[in-house]
């Protein structure tokens, strides 16, 4: 560039030599357009850039002159030219198209099913998540074909999330590959997570790695949250529904000194509005009160790398009958819900790496929570205290070189529980100590990539157990995958928090046995296929899961007036086959569509039974489209939720024949996006649809029973939001 | 319901399609090396004034600019470019901006290289 420069004065000074001028064009031979940006060499350090139109011009002292054109994407060409010559015109001939192909960068879904990992993991990026804008880790599957999400109940307002058609308590739930909310922390685990804070999600099917753990019946679900060194430096953001909910997201983030880096984030949630749509003289939903701080750091060092971080959550929520005028004298108490939670979470990890040795890690994760919960739900009480420390060792390295790679470490569980609800207690400490390794080997010649994992691991109440691991991944061809999975699972059993949805019952709880530790088998595998459809890349992927159990705490309620709990007395399964198909319509469309079918049974005292309250048949169709660089994105969600298994001896309005009814669900989102800010606005269950009776009986009785909920109770929301940040 | 749509609608979108006649599409030579460079100018430009729609062409070295001719103009996207620590066309790029950029993008471009 300097010597340019250097040229054009060296040319002042020597006008008085003579000089000639030449005015050429530059264009492209097949398209006929003008070639901007092309270069044009002529002797050894003279050059000039052909200009938007193509054109271009030199000045030399020489008489004859050879000028050589160069431009990526065409192939190069010279010519020679003399003094006389003054109008060059040059046509370039296109390089051949695999060279062309690599200019334009191949867009990034905002959903990716990975290609490179053997495993079955599918990543939620942030632009999926500004999608469905809201609020919470729960809220994030609205545009996800994988996971699906319902309430647990009419009154608490709490959600559940499914996966291969089994509860989301078979899905090893982590934040950044910490099982933070684990135990009692379960059950409302999913609304903790505030949205702005999150960077991605994975979601993994099958079996995951043993290094986190023996949890996974089903999957995994991993949360990425802001980051130190990513997050912008400010971000504030604003939510507000029709349905009377705000939220406030804020962070600041930056660099301390030249090691350390910090991140501090609060959010809010905020439900202030009684709504009894329905009339049945309850809320449809509870009052809450939110407040969730987190802050972290992060610090790098030459020969090794640490993260602290600390959280705290604390949460109310009030629901129930809607409360009489002040004055008025129930004749009955009057049946009211409240809830207050607060957990406090600590994690530190510490590595240390080896300089020149990228392959090779020691890493120590140390965490440790404490939740303490209050429940009232009308005169049921329930009392639930966790206090946990976890502590995971992993050695990181290779053995000979890169394709063949070796994990191993140790890890330690100590989690105390104490819980009472009505007039029985029940107390228990875990002490978990395992270890575990894991072979990861990419064979040199074979298409294949194969990771054999096998962990471990001694509880103090339940005894030893192995937990195998399995993960094969064979790209038959460039554009064909297939991912096979196998492993098991081992979990103990929370009774009353993971059935707090139950609470909410007239219904006489009996414990029949003491509960077993679950425990299950997964098998099955994905294909992926990559396809190139006018141009455009599509994908489809087909996955066949079954997870079958040897050991799981039932929860029967399929007679009125009671709920029994045992271990399984017949064969407890659950069969998921799942279509996707992703792909880019037009420049800026996109299109997925995905069918689910579940085949969830319980092995019930009395048989086994298709799983009461969960569909069998899901269909999803997401459309979403962005133009000018993302500047306006906007989305829309169709659901088709099937028919679910009611209790049989229920006759609810709306249902038939123990089934209730099918529903669509319709979401859609317009974001504008400016330099600073972007401002969306949304709509969720456009048709308006509600289950109309979520609450049978009256709270005095035993047929009282506010869990059996198939479908939403809320009806439309339209929502405004905002965020604000500087990077 | 549409109300709010079309107010959401007439905030944003209007000013938009009334000045669609005075839309133009321009062509920019630049230095990109790599796919960062691509993001750093598409980021960078696409929320200046008047700027509608950036697409980089890392191989060809070009920025394609839809841009509203009443709002901005080739001058000032060029100037803007050179800040990032790009080339735009004869425009030099900013020495501060390029000692800003990974190190990715630093990379001598083939016209440099003598």
């Amino acid at each position: 560039m300097k010597k340019f420069v250097a040229i054009l004065f060296a040319m002042g000074f020597f006008s008085a030599q003579a000089q000639y001028l030449w005015f050429g064009k530059i264009s492209n031979k097949v398209s006929q357009e003008p070639i901007s940006g092309a270069v044009v060499r002529f002797g050894e350090k003279e050059y000039a850039l052909s200009d938007a139109q193509g054109r271009f011009k030199i000045k030399s002292s020489d008489t004859l002159i050879t000028l050589y054109f160069t431009h990526l994407g065409f192939l190069p060409d010279s010519l020679v030219v003399t003094h006389q010559q003054k109008g060059i015109s040059m046509q370039l001939n296109p390089a051949p198209v695999e060279l062309q192909g690599a200019n334009i960068g191949r867009k990034r879904r905002s959903t990716e099913i990975s290609t490179l990992d053997s495993r079955a993991v599918q990543t939620i990026t942030t632009r999926e998540l500004q999608k469905a804008a809201c609020c919470n880790l729960s809220e994030s599957f609205e545009t996800s074909a994988a996971v699906d999400v319902s309430l647990s109940d009419a009154l608490t307002g709490a959600r559940r999330i499914k996966m291969l058609g089994l509860d989301g308590k078979y899905v090893q739930l982590l934040t950044e590959n910490t099982s933070e909310f684990r135990g009692l922390g379960q059950a409302y685990g999913i609304q903790y997570v505030p949205g702005h804070w999150m960077e991605s999600i994975q979601i993994l099917k099958g079996a995951g790695s043993v290094a986190q753990g023996y949890e996974a019946f089903t999957g995994q679900m991993n949360v990425e949250l802001l980051k130190p060194r990513e997050a912008e430096k400010f971000s504030m953001s604003a939510y507000q529904s029709s349905q009377g909910r705000s939220e406030l997201t804020a962070h600041v983030a930056g660099k301390v000194n030249k090691a350390w880096h910090g991140l501090l984030a609060a959010h809010t949630q905020q439900e202030h509005v009684r709504w009894d749509m329905n009339h049945d003289g309850f809320l449809d939903q509870p009052l809450i009160n939110n407040v969730n701080v987190y802050n972290r750091w992060h610090w790098q060092g030459k020969r090794a790398e640490s993260q602290i971080g600390i959280k705290y959550l604390r949460e109310g929520r009030n629901g129930g009958e809607v409360p009489l005028p002040e004055g008025v004298i129930p004749i009955v108490p009057q049946y009211f819900i409240n809830h207050h939670t607060e957990r406090l979470y600590a994690w530190a990890k510490f590595g240390i790496l080896f300089p020149g040795k990228p392959y090779k890690s020691i890493g120590n994760i140390l965490s440790s929570g404490l939740h303490n919960q209050h429940s009232m739900l009308g005169w049921n009480e329930y009392q639930g205290k966790e206090k946990n420390l976890q502590y995971s060792f992993l050695y990181q390295t290779i053995w000979k070189d890169t394709r063949h790679q070796i994990k191993m470490g140790a890890s330690y569980l100590w989690d105390q529980f104490d819980e009472k609800f009505r007039d029985s207690s029940w107390n228990r400490t875990e002490h978990v100590p395992g270890i575990f390794a894991e072979w990861h080997e990419k064979p040199q010649n074979l298409p294949i990539d194969l990771i054999v994992g096998l962990r471990a691991d001694r509880h103090n109440l339940y005894g030893g157990f192995l937990t195998p691991r399995f993960n094969l991944k064979w790209n038959v061809t460039e554009n064909n995958i297939v991912k096979l999975s196998y492993g098991t699972g081992f979990r103990t059993v929370n009774a009353l928090v993971e059935n707090i949805g139950f609470f909410a019952s007239g219904r006489q709880w009996m414990v029949e046995e003491a509960p077993q530790a679950e425990r299950s088998q997964i098998v099955g595998g994905s294909f992926i296929k990559m396809m190139d459809w006018f141009g455009r890349e599509w994908v489809l992927t087909l996955d066949y899961y079954e997870t079958h159990f040897q050991n799981q705490w039932m929860v029967d309620v399929e007679e009125s007036g009671t709920l029994r709990m045992y271990n399984q007395k017949s064969p407890s399964f659950s069969k998921s086959f799942q279509a996707e198909l992703n792909g880019e319509v037009l420049e800026g469309t996109t299109l997925r569509l995905a069918y689910k079918y579940d085949d969830p049974r319980s092995g019930f005292s009395g048989g086994t039974k298709i799983r009461p309250l969960v569909e069998q048949h899901r269909f999803l169709a997401n459309v979403g489209w962005e133009s000018n660089n993302g500047k306006w994105l906007a989305d829309a969600t169709v659901t088709h939720t099937g028919r679910k298994r009611l209790p049989s001896y229920y006759n609810l309005p709306q249902t038939t024949l123990g089934y209730s009814p099918g529903f669509f669900l319709v979401n859609g989102q317009v974001t504008k996006k400016f330099k600073h800010a972007d401002w969306y606005l949304g709509i969720e269950n456009a048709l308006n649809f509600r289950q109309h009776h979520p609450i049978v009986g009256a709270p005095i009785g035993p047929g009282f029973d506010a869990a059996m909920v198939w479908g939403p109770i809320m009806g439309r929301n339209i929502y405004l939001g905002m965020r604000y940040k500087i990077k | 319901m549409k109300k709010i749509i079309l107010a959401f609608l007439v905030l944003f979108g209007i000013q938009e399609i009334k000045a669609q006649n005075k839309v133009v599409t321009d062509t920019i030579a630049t230095s990109t090396v790599c796919g960062t460079c691509k993001s750093i100018l598409e980021e960078g430009l696409k929320f200046e004034k008047g700027v509608i729609r950036v697409t980089v062409l890392v191989e060809e070295k070009k920025i394609i600019l839809k841009y509203r001719t009443d709002k901005t103009d080739r001058a000032t996207l060029k100037k803007k470019i050179s800040l990032l620590g790009y080339q735009a066309d004869d425009v030099l790029a900013d020495p501060k901006g390029f000692e800003a950029l990974p190190a990715c993008c630093k990379k001598p471009h083939e016209d440099e290289k003598h």
